[in-house]
């Protein structure tokens, strides 16, 4: 526990960590609320869809929220899950902390708990962004203003974590093959972005991509939240995406094969490497 | 053997005199890397404050690294407080800095202790205590990124104090520090050092480790080259005669059956001989018509005999 409440203390007074939480938190109410319901007031009054403003209201906070988790979020969880890992060899800061005894597995373990709580305490905080933002707008829309079933809510809190965290783990995997942030940053972004992004607009020439897309990170992650009615961005944008989609399970199962490889990874590098 | 308080269970139950013990501990970079410790046996003894000298490169910092777990050895064994070198029953007697101090920029002083009690298991009213100890409280709950150098080092020895580890290993603690700063931390050096605590301090300062240690390792290309107290390695004093005539000087000297050894060295007589001699050596040219201006008995610096180690120690390497 100690170790654990170590971490927790570098997160609370890390600046960066703040910066990373009021972005989620901005892109949520102005990305995810403010613009969309300007846009849909400035349109005429016949032209309005009954699904725009669905998409707005607090029953549907899961559905929007994980429409943005599997790549917007979880870029910016990736960065978060670099610096925590990463910087503890910018600063140097890892030999001084194992110099104190607590073990590398003690360490990590640490680590991974207190990231798993940023984490689930940016959702909570980003789902009460969301809530705030659709309230004002049903009330003055006259439309219904209750929050999704619990079950709801809870299924989409478990599936958003889980996304949030193989990114994460991704980041912090790369920070400490990379022993740095910066490096690790690009690549998880390269990766995201570029790689599964490009590779995936040949699938349906390649069928060897094809087949290779169904491992895909933000194919399983979409595949994830679909089912509690999430919606991929469509179009050739950086975040956009067009499918494969696989069963929810296999989905789930993916995920947390890639959470295992990636903690795995980071616990043989931490062990067996010398710290300079 | 000194006994106390201090001893860990498991050091009673070894009954080892020595809290470090090598034994061909090797570290090599790479598989046809740098060859940095060379088969390294040190023993450092319980209580005393050991300095590893050496030059830049030497291996000072890699043996310390492999002490504390941060590396591991290519081959050989290394046992810190009776237990396997790096491990958690080990470490938890040791505190130590290793190169420059490294903590977190954004927290304070303080917070950056208490993080590092917490790794530690350690009570946090320690984190008080240890700013005090090396003078730090004033300054504890500014951001270590204002820190000046001098701070920092310090900042770096209260962490390794927290756990009030038996034993201490401060790698070239003064490095970066103005002259008060290195005044200040040779102070801090020698007021730890007392009691029961065992420092092993590495340096490549020698004036910093004749004012602080007890015994002295040269450690040269990964290898332990000499090792003894301070009087052990700088040798008998010698005697330092100016004289007229020179020659005449040294023939008389030369025949001394008592002088173990004289030569000629910037225009001085330079004897091995017992300092309590001098009167004799003084009486012996005198009354053989030689001017003697001058006769100082001179203690080798442990400067001048690290550059004589070294310089033997190339030599003997062809």
């Amino acid at each position: 526990m100690g170790s654990f409440r170590a971490e927790l203390l570098i997160l609370r007074k890390y600046a960066a960590y703040r910066v990373l939480l009021a972005i989620t938190l901005a892109v949520t109410a102005l990305l995810g609320y403010v613009l969309p319901y300007i846009s849909y007031r400035s349109s005429s009054v016949d032209s309005r869809r009954a699904t725009d403003l669905a998409d707005l209201l607090p029953g549907h906070t899961v559905a929007s929220l994980l429409s943005a988790i599997p790549f917007w979020f979880g870029m910016l969880a990736l960065i978060l899950g670099a610096l925590m890992f990463g910087g503890e060899y910018g600063w140097g800061t890892l030999k001084t902390t194992l110099m104190q005894q607590p073990g590398r597995s003690r360490l990590l373990l640490a680590k991974l708990a207190a990231m798993g709580l940023a984490l689930a305490l940016t959702l909570i905080a980003v789902s009460v962004i969301a809530v705030a933002c659709g309230v004002p707008i049903a009330l003055a829309e006259g439309a219904d203003k209750s929050l999704p079933p619990a079950w709801d809510l809870a299924r989409g809190f478990g599936a958003g974590w889980l996304i949030l965290a193989v990114w994460a783990m991704l980041g912090a995997m790369l920070a400490v093959a990379s022993r740095g942030t910066a490096l690790a940053i690009g690549l998880g972004i390269m990766y995201g972005l570029v790689f599964e992004g490009l590779l995936s607009g040949f699938r349906e020439q390649i069928s060897v991509l094809d087949a290779l897309s169904h491992a895909f990170l933000r194919t399983n992650a979409y595949s994830l939240a679909k089912p509690l009615g999430a919606t991929a961005e469509q179009g050739g944008g950086p975040g956009g995406f067009s499918g494969p989609f696989v069963e929810a399970w296999q989905a789930l199962l993916v995920l947390v094969i890639y959470l295992g490889i990636f903690s795995g990874a980071c616990a043989v590098m931490l062990r067996r490497r010398d710290v300079a | 053997m000194q006994e106390g308080s201090k001893m860990s269970p498991i050091d009673r139950q070894s009954g080892s005199d020595f809290v470090i013990e090598t034994a061909g501990l090797t570290k090599r970079y790479g598989k046809r890397g740098v060859l940095a410790v060379d088969d390294l046996c040190l023993r450092v003894r319980r209580g005393e404050v050991y300095g590893l000298v050496g030059p830049n490169g030497a291996g000072k910092t890699t043996a310390m690294r492999m002490l504390v777990g941060l590396m591991r050895p290519t081959s050989g064994t290394a046992r810190v407080l009776g237990r396997p070198a790096g491990t958690s029953g080990s470490l938890t007697g040791v505190g130590a800095m290793i190169e420059a101090p490294d903590f977190y920029p954004f927290l304070t002083g303080r917070d950056n202790l208490r993080v590092m009690a917490e790794h530690a298991d350690v009570a946090p009213e320690r984190v008080g205590a240890v700013l005090a100890q090396v003078e730090l409280t004033s300054r504890a709950d500014d951001r270590f990124g204002t820190y000046s150098m001098g701070m920092k080092q310090r900042l770096g020895v209260a962490a390794a104090l927290l756990k009030d580890p038996e034993l201490l290993i401060l790698d070239e603690p003064t490095t970066g520090l103005d002259p008060a700063g290195i005044a200040e931390m040779r102070v801090l050096l020698r007021r730890l050092g007392q009691g029961m605590r065992t420092v092993l301090l590495s340096s490549h300062l020698m004036t910093e480790v004749e004012q602080t240690c007890d015994r002295v390792g040269v450690i040269r290309r990964g290898r332990i080259v000499a090792e003894g107290t301070l009087s052990e390695l700088r040798g008998r004093a010698e005697l330092q005669v100016r004289a007229l005539p020179l020659e005449r000087a040294l023939q008389i000297v030369s025949a001394l059956a008592y002088v173990d050894g004289v030569r000629s060295d910037d225009g001085m007589l330079v004897i091995r001989v017992g300092t309590d001699r001098a009167g004799e050596i003084n009486r012996a040219l005198v009354t053989n018509g030689v001017d003697v201006t001058e006769l100082t008995p001179v203690h080798p610096s442990l400067e001048g005999v690290f550059l004589r180690l070294v310089r033997e120690d190339e030599e003997s390497d062809g």
